[in-house]
């Protein structure tokens, strides 16, 4: 079972937001792939809710990418950064 | 230049936008959390009120039995109605699309909910007995030819079922109220444009001023008919104007139907008992059964 990030507690970032846009998926759409509510889905991009362990693996599978891909303790760098120092 | 790897991300269905009609009870539902948690505040306000005008009126400077009582009621069921449906699919039992999300934070609402129940309890015990239960002697008969005397507080039954009354409402309310507190603002459907006619903070305004319009009539008047009155006045007022901003008709066919036959009803009962009316009196009901007529015929119309 999830939890809600608390204060105190490190908080946990993710990319759902660019992987969505990326694919050019809705909330909804992928709230389906992954079984949530497309509410809940928006509470993760927003950084309002920390995904339970099952659901993260979920969101892995979807979208083919290992977890730290997706999620981290630490904000991500913009992906285009990534991209382009690869690319370097 | 590193090679790059093409996924091949499975894409679900598409989803057919839900087209439904919009209602006075969308108008009013609470979306964003600033809403939600102002009308959350407002709630044990109203049933504190409620309480007081029940146990002790005269600290109101109420009467016995008086119509605010019932007026504070009514608002407190259209102030937990909405709460309960600006958290609709958290507060449903075995909600078909509650996910791990929505059970994990009605948990947390429960858990929340049971301390501030307990304080709640504990400060209504202490406000019994040391203010508002009186405390008698009484004589007792410990035998034959032998009495003795008693001190405690005196409860009649109709106060136990009102303290009973109390801790259910509260019980009820808490869960609800910490949940409409703490949850997020609600996304909007990205499939659905949603028209709500009115922002909400004029919305809400709208709404509390009839609300507050009512009481304060009512104290004055002594009935909770202003309460009703400016209610569904303001309920009616703010359908139409969702549903006009949805691009739906302000009234649909049904309700216009159904608002005929009752100023139909009304219209024929009220001239039946009051045969000896006045001229004016006699205007006012052929204008109601004119208007009866009239909607039933847009009703009819409008199929």
């Amino acid at each position: 079972m999830g939890r809600k990030p608390k204060e105190e507690q490190s908080q946990l970032y993710n990319r759902l937001a660019v992987l969505r846009a990326e694919r050019q998926l809705t909330r909804q759409e992928l709230a389906d792939a992954v079984g949530v509510n497309y509410q809940t889905v928006g509470y993760l991009e927003r950084g309002d809710y920390s995904p339970s362990l099952e659901l993260a693996f979920r969101l892995s599978a979807f979208f083919g990418l290992p977890i730290e891909a997706i999620f981290a303790r630490e904000p991500f760098a913009p992906m285009s950064d990534q991209v382009y120092a690869q690319a370097e | 230049m590193n090679e790059t790897a093409v996924v091949e991300v499975p894409r679900p269905e598409p989803i057919e936008p839900v087209e439904r009609v919009m209602t006075w009870r969308d108008a009013v539902t609470p979306v964003s959390r600033a809403s939600r948690r102002r009308w959350t505040a407002v709630y044990p306000l109203l049933l504190t009120g409620a309480g007081v005008a029940v146990a002790a009126p005269h600290l109101l400077g109420l009467g016995e039995n008086s119509g605010v009582t019932f007026g504070l009621l009514i608002v407190m069921a259209v102030v937990f109605g909405m709460l309960r449906r600006g958290t609709r699919r958290l507060t449903a039992v075995d909600h078909p699309e509650l996910d791990e999300r929505d059970a994990f934070a009605r948990a947390q609402a429960f858990r929340a909910a049971y301390p501030l129940l307990l304080t709640v309890l504990i400060l209504t015990f202490l406000a019994l007995f040391l203010v508002l239960l009186p405390e008698i002697d009484r004589t007792t008969r410990e035998g034959p030819n032998i009495t003795g005397s008693e001190s405690g507080f005196f409860v009649t039954s109709v106060g136990l079922i009102g303290v009973l009354l109390w801790g259910f409402f509260w019980a009820v309310f808490l869960p609800t109220g910490v949940l409409a507190w703490r949850e997020p603002d609600a996304l909007e459907r990205e499939t659905v444009t949603r028209a709500r006619g009115v922002s909400e903070p004029v919305r809400d305004a709208l709404l509390a001023s009839a609300l507050a319009v009512g009481l304060g009539a009512s104290l004055v008047d002594d009935t909770s008919f202003w309460v009703l009155a400016l209610l569904l006045v303001v309920l009616a007022a703010l359908g139409g104007l969702a549903r006009r901003a949805a691009g739906e008709p302000a009234l649909s066919a049904a309700t216009k139907g159904g608002l005929g036959v009752a100023l139909l009803l009304i219209g024929t009962a009220f001239a039946l008992v009051t045969v000896d009316a006045g001229l004016l009196t006699w205007l006012v009901v052929l204008f109601v059964v004119a208007a009866g007529f009239t909607l039933i015929g847009l009703a009819l119309k409008g199929r």
